[in-house]
């Protein structure tokens, strides 16, 4: 792991390393055109630290009803998809991926939230009598698809940046290490447009 | 507990470089137009509505401002249904030179920022609309010295003004470097001759209210001796009625308990061949009330036209302007049975530092509910012990309100006793002032 970080690095040595003072336009760019990479940064990081890679794996399934809050009208486009984490000590390290399932309309205009990924760091509080409520902060890519007569707007553009949620979680009391979650996150927020959403899933704890 | 210290270290080894990933990612922004996709939403919404605006006219340009001043451009547009709106807050406003003047970019507050003679110091000021269509208006930041100003009427611009309407005089003023500044009243003062009844601002605006046709001169004065005077004729025969609102609707009958308190408004109506709208008149109606022990009225001032019911009964509200009357019958239900008067908390003393001041609130106490009136706005109020301007000025502030109160300012040199008293139905209250110097 230690190796393919390195590698990596080593390729991008030209515009990581000696374009020195890295523009902030130039960070952004790069940072926001390899997610894998910062997706490998981010696992390998952990790799270093040692012993992060730890006892409680899950995976879910996530269905949410959006909200996309833009020029004084909403939206709201559905998405659905999958959730993967690693807990530990009441902290988890979790992947989002969701895809339309879907779209809305703004008058003629049509919103389709095409897909969105997202890391979070989840903070967990203890269970208790079945319940757990968990805060989740991280970052979300969410691509927007708008198409419309000529006159309006027609493109699909991604909106990155922080996202945060909030959660309740409560574990099914016949089906072990299931629990079922109902969340609120924002996927995405400048001062024109905000995509949120409500979740309502299903975790399997391995 | 090894074992704990293991899981301690390693969910802190976990979360920091997580962390570290997050803000790094946070950090950057991302590739999409929010604003022109949010332009768009709002242009649609307009499409759709048919509220996007076809063309719009900017008002309060071509003015002359100094450093310091702040000016409100206001714009009024027409959409495509013809319908006219304030399209002020929904344009884009940006100013040409900012080391002139700046303009907020939602409002259209001009805040002129530095004198120039500098092509006589004028900035253009663009509006423009969501869809794009924008409108230019200047403004002039200078401290040039006026040098003329005309006098003129807003509406009608010729001819009589209706009496009780609300009617405007702006100015027309010429400065020393060639600078016209239109239809302004910045930096006028205004006064209006004694033999008319007429009252005017120094915003312009001119209340009347004579039963029959009156001139009254206008006068203008500016800086530099710059003076000039506009006849201006006051006209009642066009007005038709006259009615008491109340919450924004016409009342014949308003039923009040107890030390209630509400505010009454006025409208008047034109012959129908002159307009058909309505208009408020609040600024020159004059309120009487048939039984002011019943009910107590505020007749001037901010709160001109509130009723506060001081004792069970019938009485008439009458507000008159222009030779018509507009009236609503009251009904004060409730109890007033009066236990006694008191000043403040009933002290018989009370001290006041040279150039100071305190205040004095009547209260009257009932048996009955509510146990405890405001009446300082009410009462008979006499000041015994020397004459009011040689030892203390008084005055009745917060008219209108439950923290009416009358203030009293000692003078600045002299020492020295007053008793004021009060008097309220058939109940006198009264207090010691001494008038002493600040330790």
């Amino acid at each position: 792991m230690l190796t393919t970080v390195t590698h990596l690095l080593d390729a991008h040595k030209d515009t990581v390393y000696h374009q020195v003072p890295l523009k902030y336009e130039q960070y952004c760019h790069y940072m926001n055109r390899f997610p894998l990479l910062v997706t490998f940064l981010g696992i390998s990081l952990l790799a270093i630290t040692n012993k992060a890679l730890a006892d409680s794996p899950y995976i879910g399934i996530d269905y949410m009803l959006t909200d996309i809050d833009i020029g004084g009208e909403n939206a709201k486009p559905s998405i659905a998809g999958l959730r993967a984490g690693v807990s530990n000590n009441n902290i988890a390290f979790e992947a989002q991926y969701l895809l339309s399932t879907n779209t809305d309309n703004i008058y003629r205009m049509e919103f389709d939230l095409e897909e969105s990924k997202a890391l979070y760091v989840v903070f967990q509080s203890d269970t208790m009598q079945g319940f757990r409520f968990d805060v989740s902060l991280g970052y979300a890519m969410n691509d927007l698809a708008v198409t419309g007569p000529a006159e309006t707007y027609n493109g699909t553009e991604e909106y990155s940046g922080f996202s945060w949620g909030v959660s309740l979680v409560q574990q099914l009391p016949y089906l072990d290490n299931t629990q079922i979650r109902l969340g609120y996150q924002s996927l995405y927020k400048d001062s024109d447009l905000e995509i949120t959403g409500i979740a309502l899933g299903l975790t399997y704890q391995f | 507990m090894q074992n704990i210290k293991n899981l301690t270290s390693v969910s802190y080894a976990y979360i920091g470089p997580l962390l570290i990933c997050v803000t790094l990612l946070s950090g950057c922004g991302s590739d999409g137009d929010s604003e022109n996709l949010a332009k768009a939403v709002k242009l649609e919404a307009q499409r759709q509505n048919g509220t996007i605006i076809e063309k719009f006219e900017v008002s309060g340009g071509q003015t002359r401002l100094t450093k310091g001043d702040t000016h409100q451009l206001t714009a009024m547009g027409t959409d495509s249904k013809g319908e006219i709106r304030d399209i002020t807050t929904e344009l884009i406003w940006s100013s040409g030179d900012e080391s002139i003047a700046t303009v907020n970019e939602k409002t259209g507050l001009v805040t002129a920022i530095k004198n120039t003679e500098e092509n006589q110091g004028i900035v253009v000021i663009t509006a423009k609309t969501i869809n794009d269509i924008a409108r230019d208006v200047s403004v002039s930041v200078s401290d040039e010295a006026p040098e003329n100003i005309v006098l003129k009427q807003v509406s009608p611009e010729v001819g009589s003004i209706n009496t009780c309407i609300d009617a405007r005089i702006t100015g027309d003023i010429t400065y020393q470097d060639g600078y016209q500044s239109l239809n302004t009243t910045r930096g006028v003062s205004f006064s209006v001759d004694d033999n008319s009844t007429a009252i005017i601002n120094d915003e312009g605006d001119i209340f009347t209210s004579a039963a029959t046709t009156e001139d009254s001169i206008i006068r203008a004065s500016m800086a530099n001796n710059v003076t000039s005077t506009l006849v201006v004729t006051a006209d009642p025969n066009n007005l038709s009625n006259i009615s008491v609102v109340l919450d924004e609707e016409p009342i014949e009958r308003i039923t009040m308990n107890v030390g209630e308190r509400l505010q009454v408004n006025a409208q008047a109506t034109l012959l129908a061949e002159v307009s058909e709208d309505t208009f408020d008149i609040d600024n020159s109606v004059s309120w009487t009330i048939t039984n002011n022990t019943r009910v107590g009225l505020t007749e001037t001032g901010d709160n001109k036209g509130t009723l506060f019911a001081l004792q069970p009964g019938v009485v008439q509200v009458q507000g008159s302007c222009g030779g018509k009357l507009g009236s609503a019958t009251i009904e004060i239900k409730g109890e007033a049975d009066i236990e006694g008067l008191q000043i403040n908390e009933g002290e018989d003393e009370l001290t006041v530092g040279l150039d100071d001041s305190i205040t004095l609130t009547l209260s009257a106490n009932y048996t009955s509910t509510p146990s405890t009136l405001n009446v300082t706005e009410f009462a008979q109020w006499l000041i015994d012990g020397g004459t009011e301007n040689n030892l203390i000025n008084v005055e009745l502030v917060e008219t209108g309100t439950d923290t009416a109160n009358y203030k009293i300012t000692a003078n600045k040199n002299t020492t020295g006793t007053v008793v004021i008293s009060a008097a309220y139905d058939n109940n006198e209250a009264s207090v010691r002032i001494n008038i002493e110097v600040a330790e």
